[in-house]
């Protein structure tokens, strides 16, 4: 059975500058050989897709022209031009999977991890109480 | 609606005590503006959580990639 991980809810300032906890995943991603930094993405079990900012896409090498899948979104993000792309995503001691990101041209959004395809690959537990969440690979 | 009471009560207090009520009132306003929507603005709303036909078009994205 695949390691079951830990992680901490993390906490952050909200747009208002309220102080809060999020289930903040750091993980690595990858895209043709080339790695990002650490980065953190928002665990959004409310969210149908995952979401790449344009910035962090720009960083691993990316190419906007290239995306030729267009997407349509919703909320904040559907003003937004978007492509579709696939993106290998390391987490800790987990195997690298891929995932299929929305990649917007946007950057005031955090880079989100929902249902397709994250919440299809992973396991996820949340244990809000105790300010920790597990993740599992999907078998 | 303010009652009569308080403001005459307001009204008696000296200018220390007035500053202090002011003090008072606008951290309570402070707080509130972070907290509550109003209807004039803009909120950011990231979750693009009704959005079911680029779902599917990601699902065959890496169905074309597995395949």
């Amino acid at each position: 059975m695949p390691p079951k991980i830990v992680f901490p809810y993390l906490d952050g300032k909200a747009v208002s500058g309220v102080l809060t906890s999020r289930p903040m995943l750091p993980l690595t991603l990858v895209y043709k050989n080339q790695s990002s930094p650490l980065l953190y993405g928002l665990l959004d079990s409310g969210a149908d897709v995952n979401v790449l900012p344009y910035s962090v896409g720009i960083q691993l090498g990316a190419i906007w022209d290239e995306q030729t899948t267009e997407l349509q979104l919703s909320g904040n993000l559907a003003k937004y031009p978007t492509r579709g792309i696939l993106v290998d995503i390391a987490i800790s001691a987990l195997k690298p999977v891929t995932l299929a990101f929305a990649w917007s041209q946007s950057d005031h959004v955090p880079l989100l991890l929902g249902q397709v395809n994250f919440f299809m690959v992973f396991d996820v537990c949340f244990l809000r109480s105790q300010g920790v969440f597990e993740i599992q690979a999907h078998t | 609606m303010i009652s009569q009471d308080l403001v005459n009560t307001l009204q008696q207090l000296n200018r220390t005590e007035k500053l202090q009520v002011i003090q008072l009132l606008a951290h309570e306003l402070q707080d509130t503006l972070d907290t509550t929507f109003s209807g004039n603005s803009e909120y950011e709303a990231w979750s693009p959580f009704d959005a079911p036909d680029a779902a599917n078009i990601l699902l065959q994205m890496l169905d074309k990639n597995q395949g």
